[in-house]
């Protein structure tokens, strides 16, 4: 070969290599462990989402859970030997709304466990389905034993079955009020005794699949050993260590997506459904489209719902890592924008009066209504962010 | 030595190796131009951009753009929630037969059923996608007084024309005409329901009728 010419491709390959090792990095600034910064600072917020906002919610929704089936254990004895009291129903229903409290500011988090096993639908499906509790306590008084495993159907399950045995309202309806403890028949109690049971069994099952089984107590190891229930689920682990063996989550970008479209979901749901169905009323049947229609809750429900959101964008402790400081970091204007709405949504919520049901068509829900809306808009430009390369 | 066709192979060696060997989310972008046909693997009417768990349940960016975003939600909560046997407000009307409570219960996550455990035919809860047919195999016809579609579940006063508490499931295995093993050697396991449903599921026979 010419002489110059395997000079001048000798020197052509060193300088090539030299270029070509030294440009064999990582585009998106690759640091420690070999991620990008996106995956670090979502990384760092996968941690605090499940151990400073997840699991607390969930270990105090099972405890306020099991609280409540052991007084309603407490009740059925009181009936039996007539010393039943209005306070002993009211601490029962104290209990209920501790734990649908935990269980409302949850709602941001319903995929994983509580979608896959179906324990959303299980413990939250409603209205009741009075006509098949009618039915099912006329069996019971005739002798029928009912258990959870030949429930009925999510119908007679869940919160709204334990609100309506627990909880009833003024002839005004303008006020909520503990069931009358003369009023009770033994049927309604073995049915609130059976129903509270199958209730803190699903909480605890819930709490478990996140949290794994050797981070929960003994008592609710005991408790989901006896009720036959475990996946041997540790979801939360999942979420904190993408793209390791036995996390289903690739990446930790795919683990803030999940969140947000969580998000964007209740935030939806309120908007558009929760508030949004009987507000336009429609018909009858949108007209009573009211989730806690006993207890009176719903607009605190509504606003817990957005505090989940809250919780799970910027972090319940202070100083807490959060999908905030990746959004803040790419799109400031884009984070401080979508707290605004949450701060905004919460308070428009809360201008509603109860009971909700008759003021559902008014001004404040309509109010409400677009400030979840925009809600959504700005969580779903939240998402577009994440997904940017 | 020569050296020239160890560098020139090093350089090449070199041009191949500069790739970006990271694992990259790789969630596609939501296009801010048209695509070409085969971008869609959905059809452009079905093809969303999400891949979180739930995407299946929400509305592709052309429902969005065709104004139908609410009546996909609408559409959505009367496919999820489940019917109540109430004689009016919400979701009322389940009955007086009827074989679940909601649609969701055989399509959970919007797909085909999940696979059901050996005991009893369960419908009470979500997952339990398979559907229960009786048929007289002499004529291969469904016997047409328990209806195609058997109902196990009835409102009061009515009465289920089946009780599925009784109705059984046992997983069997079974062997193929390869002895389940591929030609590499490794094996496998096949396994096929055996449903058992005694006269005394039938609420009829139990009345005396044979």
């Amino acid at each position: 070969m010419n002489r110059f010419i395997k000079t001048t491709l000798t020197a052509a390959c060193g300088l090539m290599l030299a270029t070509g090792f030294t440009a064999c990095s990582d585009d998106n600034e690759a640091t420690a462990g070999g991620f990008s910064t996106k995956e670090q600072v979502l990384q760092a917020a996968a941690v605090p989402y499940v151990d400073n906002t997840v699991l607390p919610t969930y270990k105090t929704m099972a405890d306020e859970a099991i609280r409540l089936y052991n007084k309603c254990l407490d009740i059925q004895d009181k009936f039996s030997r007539h010393a039943l009291t209005e306070a002993d129903i009211r601490e029962a229903g104290e209990y209920w709304k501790s734990s649908r409290k935990s269980w409302e500011l949850s709602e941001a988090f319903l995929f994983g466990p509580a979608a896959n096993h179906n324990i959303d639908p299980h413990i939250d499906s409603w209205p009741l389905d009075k006509a098949s509790m009618d039915a099912l306590l006329t069996d019971i008084r005739n002798g029928k034993e009912w258990k959870i495993d030949n429930n009925g159907g999510y119908g007679l399950l869940g919160f709204h079955a334990i609100e309506y045995v627990l909880f009833e309202l003024t002839a005004d309806e303008n006020h909520s009020l503990p069931h009358n403890p003369a009023h009770y028949t033994a049927e309604e109690l073995t049915y609130l005794v059976t129903v509270a049971e199958d209730l803190r069994n699903q909480c605890v099952l819930l709490e478990t699949c996140w949290a794994g089984d050797d981070a929960i107590s003994e008592e609710k190891r005991n408790i989901l050993e006896e009720a036959g229930l475990g996946y041997g689920e540790q979801y939360g682990w999942m979420m904190k260590n993408a793209g390791k063996p036995g996390s289903t989550f690739i990446t930790f970008q795919a683990v803030a997506e999940e969140i947000i479209q969580g998000c964007i979901d209740i935030a939806d749901e309120v908007g558009n459904t929760k508030i949004g169905k009987p507000n336009l009323a429609g018909n009858d049947e949108d007209r009573n489209y009211i989730e806690s229609p006993y207890s009176l809750n719903s607009v605190e429900d509504f606003q817990d719902n957005i505090r989940s959101i809250r919780n799970s964008y910027c972090g319940s402790k202070t100083g807490d890592a959060s999908i905030s400081d990746y959004v803040k970091s790419v799109n400031p204007a884009l984070d401080t924008q979508i707290r605004a709405d949450i701060d905004n949504a919460i308070a428009k919520i809360g201008l509603i009066p109860e009971p909700f049901r008759k003021n559902a068509t008014g001004r404040e829900a309509e109010t409400a209504i677009g400030a979840c809306n925009d809600l959504v808009s700005t969580l779903s430009k939240v998402m577009t962010e994440l997904t940017k390369q | 030595m020569n050296k020239f066709p160890f560098l020139l192979g090093a350089f090449l060696i070199g041009l191949s190796s500069c790739s970006d060997d990271e694992i990259t989310d790789t969630t596609p972008t939501a296009p801010e131009n048209e695509k070409p046909d085969w971008y869609y693997a959905g059809g452009k009417l079905g093809t969303a951009y999400l891949t979180t768990s739930n995407a299946y349940e929400q509305p592709t960016p052309a429902v969005e753009e065709a104004g139908l975003y609410q009546s996909f939600k609408n559409g959505e909560a009367l496919f999820e929630k489940p019917f109540m046997s109430n004689f009016g407000g919400t979701r009322h009307g389940l009955g007086p037969a009827y074989i679940r409570t909601s649609c969701m219960h055989c399509h959970p996550g919007y797909g085909h059923g999940q696979r059901i455990p050996s005991g009893s035919f369960s419908t009470n809860e979500i997952g339990n996608g398979c559907l229960l047919v009786v048929y007289n195999p002499a004529t291969n016809a469904y016997v047409n007084w328990l209806a195609g579609m058997p109902q196990s579940h009835a409102t009061a006063p009515f009465k289920a024309p089946v009780d599925e508490s009784k109705i059984k499931v046992e997983w069997l295995t079974a062997t193929d005409e390869w002895n389940n093993r591929f030609p590499d050697g490794e094996t496998y396991e096949l396994q096929y329901p055996k449903v058992t449903m005694p006269k005394e599921a039938v609420y009829v026979y139990n009345q005396g009728f044979d």
